[in-house]
């Protein structure tokens, strides 16, 4: 055998062993989580098996586990688009709900009872308010160099209290709930599996990770990952730096916009002020651990889809608090980053000594 | 009627400085922590399990003090933890950052849960009472505003100029400073780098886990999830604002929190703003403060950058 054949060998061992890793440390996160459950006398394996229950149990709650990974492949995208031009975008939770309130103001409007253009409407309006409220901090970032990451994440608490204004006075339903009135059916995303909540927006969301992969491919697309590999290099290229933050962040504040959209016009039916569980927190991990690639996204999306629809059911069944899926979420980025230190030591190892 | 006015004056700047307390320490540790090189975007989470710890001390053994140790011990544990994957690991900074936020959110919330499970009445602890200075708590004016506080504040207060006067002054704060300019330089001068970054990073945290148990024992009471709303994204917005110095950085803190205190203070007094725009505010100085600094940075040279022995 030639040298060269049995170095890529191990190469291709790495390879083999690096695919694994990230699954192996996310084991690691549920051996952690419980841990933490069984040292306060939950047990654990009944635990489980109801988290597994309430995800796959019936057709109804895979129904609810499609429809949860609607809205965090959707968040899990908009941050994604963001971090490949390393613009930290930690407010997706505050542009989902600014585009949950587009959607809302087309479907309680006259424009809401039109067939066919209502969900369309709803869909580009939600798109537009997320897409808004997320140049805000890229302007912010373009003209007073403020740092994305603490705007963002600052203008989530503004956003929350600017819903909570509106469901308590100006869009307000009668009644004593802060809740908005009821969007009309023409608005509503028609169910595509009966006997489930699953609905049509599940086929917006795969349309959207298929249009931002060939994103990518485009000349922008392209000047957006330049911008994000190497700054100065795309200035020395001639690249608008500035365009591409905001076409970046617009792009990621559309697409948290219409996962907010979508929770109105296919879940509740009506904005409330507590109408996202953290998707757009969530989707900070999504993003990270699926390495910003729409595949990658996906598949976290579905899994943390399976966790969160699991852990309800958890909560509902044997009173683990609803918390639990959260703190293993964050686990699992914990483990997969340290699980990174592993491959990097087995590669060396592997390059025997050259260090 | 004007000694009405200035009794409100006085009201909002006293109130103004027990508002700033808890966002001022979280700066001061993360200030230490950024001076080495590494930016901790977990404040928000360390405060979190820092409000929990603090609370559940003090609960259970009626003490503060314990209360507070366990806060810093906590919050101390997460940091290391970032310092782990960051330092040892060189793991992204912004990151790891962002996984001890969202994992000290979730532990925070969950640990309470799973020690109290759902109550109709929420468990509580007695404020921590305040402490007047003798002599000086009854000076007019100043008195009620800087004498007339817990504990805490008077804490705050001297970890001002004691931060000032470790990071300039002092040894460990020379390689602290050298770590996060120039760690290679700082490596050829015999400093351990790895060493002196989980330090600073360590030290941060425990200082962000007694800015969280304000919350906790000064504040409210008792536990909330989120209750700390915010406050550690506020304190990174005081670093960056205060150019990485311990006065400019108090500053911040003191307008943040009279802005905060005058809200809250018209919310109760009525008026016909609603109550969600007055509540905006604290959120939106830090971005206000961050856009007027415009330009003037400061930061470590090496902030964010995860230093590898031997690598060019």
């Amino acid at each position: 055998m030639s040298v060269t054949s049995v170095l890529s060998q191990t190469r291709n061992k790495v390879k083999d062993v690096k695919f694994f890793v990230p699954f192996a440390s996310a084991s690691l996160a549920f051996v952690v989580g419980a841990i933490i459950l069984g040292s306060t006398g939950v047990d654990v394996g009944n635990a489980y098996s109801v988290m597994l229950r309430g995800a796959f149990g019936s057709a109804f709650s895979f129904g609810d586990v499609l429809l949860k990974t609607t809205s965090l492949l959707l968040t899990g995208l908009a941050v994604s688009v963001a971090f490949k031009c390393k613009q930290w975008n930690i407010g997706a939770e505050g542009q989902l709900y600014m585009g949950a309130l587009g959607g809302t103001l087309v479907g309680i409007s006259m424009l809401g009872a039109v067939p066919g253009i209502a969900i369309f409407a709803t869909i580009l309006l939600s798109f537009i308010f997320g897409s808004l409220f997320a140049l805000v901090p890229a302007g912010l970032k373009v003209k007073f160099g403020v740092n994305e990451v603490i705007s963002t994440v600052l203008l989530n608490f503004v956003a929350f209290l600017f819903i909570s204004f509106l469901l308590h006075g100006p869009i307000k339903a009668p009644g004593f709930n802060p809740y908005s009135p009821e969007i009309f059916d023409a608005s509503q995303m028609p169910i595509i599996f009966p006997g489930t909540r699953l609905h049509a927006g599940i086929i917006l969301a795969a349309l959207a990770a298929v249009g931002v992969y060939y994103l990518w491919k485009t000349k922008v697309g392209f000047e957006i990952r330049s911008v994000g590999a190497n700054i100065k290099a795309a200035r020395y290229a001639g690249m608008n730096i500035s365009k591409s933050v905001f076409v970046t962040l617009g792009i990621s504040g559309g697409l948290a916009g219409v996962a907010g959209g979508l929770l109105v016009s296919g879940v509740q039916h009506l904005l409330i002020e507590g109408i996202s569980p953290g998707y757009g927190f969530v989707a900070v991990i999504i993003a990270l651990l699926g390495r910003q690639h729409p595949i990658g996204v996906a598949i976290v999306a579905f899994f943390f889809s399976v966790l969160m629809t699991g852990s309800e059911t958890m909560y509902r069944s044997i009173g683990v608090p609803s918390a639990f899926s959260m703190t293993l979420q964050a686990l699992v980025l914990v483990f997969v980053l340290v699980g990174e230190l592993f491959v990097i030591w087995l590669s060396r190892r592997n390059r025997g000594g050259v260090h | 009627m004007a000694g009405e006015a200035e009794a409100l004056i006085i009201g909002i700047i006293a109130s103004g400085i027990r508002l700033s307390t808890p966002v001022l320490f979280a700066a001061l540790g993360e200030k230490i922590a950024e001076r080495s090189g590494v930016i901790n975007l977990g404040v928000e989470g360390m405060m979190l399990i820092g409000a929990f710890s603090g609370f559940m001390g003090t609960y259970i053994t009626g003490n503060y003090v314990v209360g507070i140790v366990m806060a810093m011990a906590s919050a101390a544990l997460l940091a290391a933890l970032k310092g782990f994957m960051s330092i040892s690991i060189r793991a992204n900074q912004l990151a790891a950052g962002l996984a001890i936020w969202l994992l000290g959110t979730g532990l925070a919330a969950l640990l309470y849960r799973l020690a109290f499970g759902v109550r109709t009445a929420a468990p509580s602890v007695e404020l921590m009472p305040k402490i007047d200075i003798p002599g000086l708590s009854t000076a007019p004016g100043i008195g009620p505003i800087l004498f007339n506080h817990d504990p805490l504040v008077y804490i705050a207060f001297l970890m001002v100029p004691l931060t000032h006067y470790f990071i300039f002054k002092t040894n460990l704060g020379l390689k602290i400073r050298t770590v996060g300019e120039n760690p290679k330089q700082a490596d050829a001068l015999g400093v351990n780098v790895y060493k002196i970054r989980y330090f600073a990073v360590i030290l941060g945290g425990a200082l962000a886990g007694i800015g969280g148990a304000y919350f906790s024992l000064v504040q409210t009471g008792y536990f909330l999830e989120n209750v700390t709303g915010g406050a550690g994204w506020i304190a990174l917005a005081l670093v960056i604002f205060g150019r990485w110095k311990a006065y400019w950085i108090t500053i911040g803190a003191f307008i943040f929190g009279v802005v905060d205190s005058f809200q809250l203070g018209l919310q109760a007094t009525g008026t016909n703003v609603p109550f969600q725009f007055l509540l905006m505010l604290p959120y939106l100085i830090p971005i206000g403060i961050l856009a007027a600094m415009y330009k003037k940075t400061g930061a470590p040279a090496a902030l964010a950058i995860p230093y590898k022995r031997g690598e060019r």
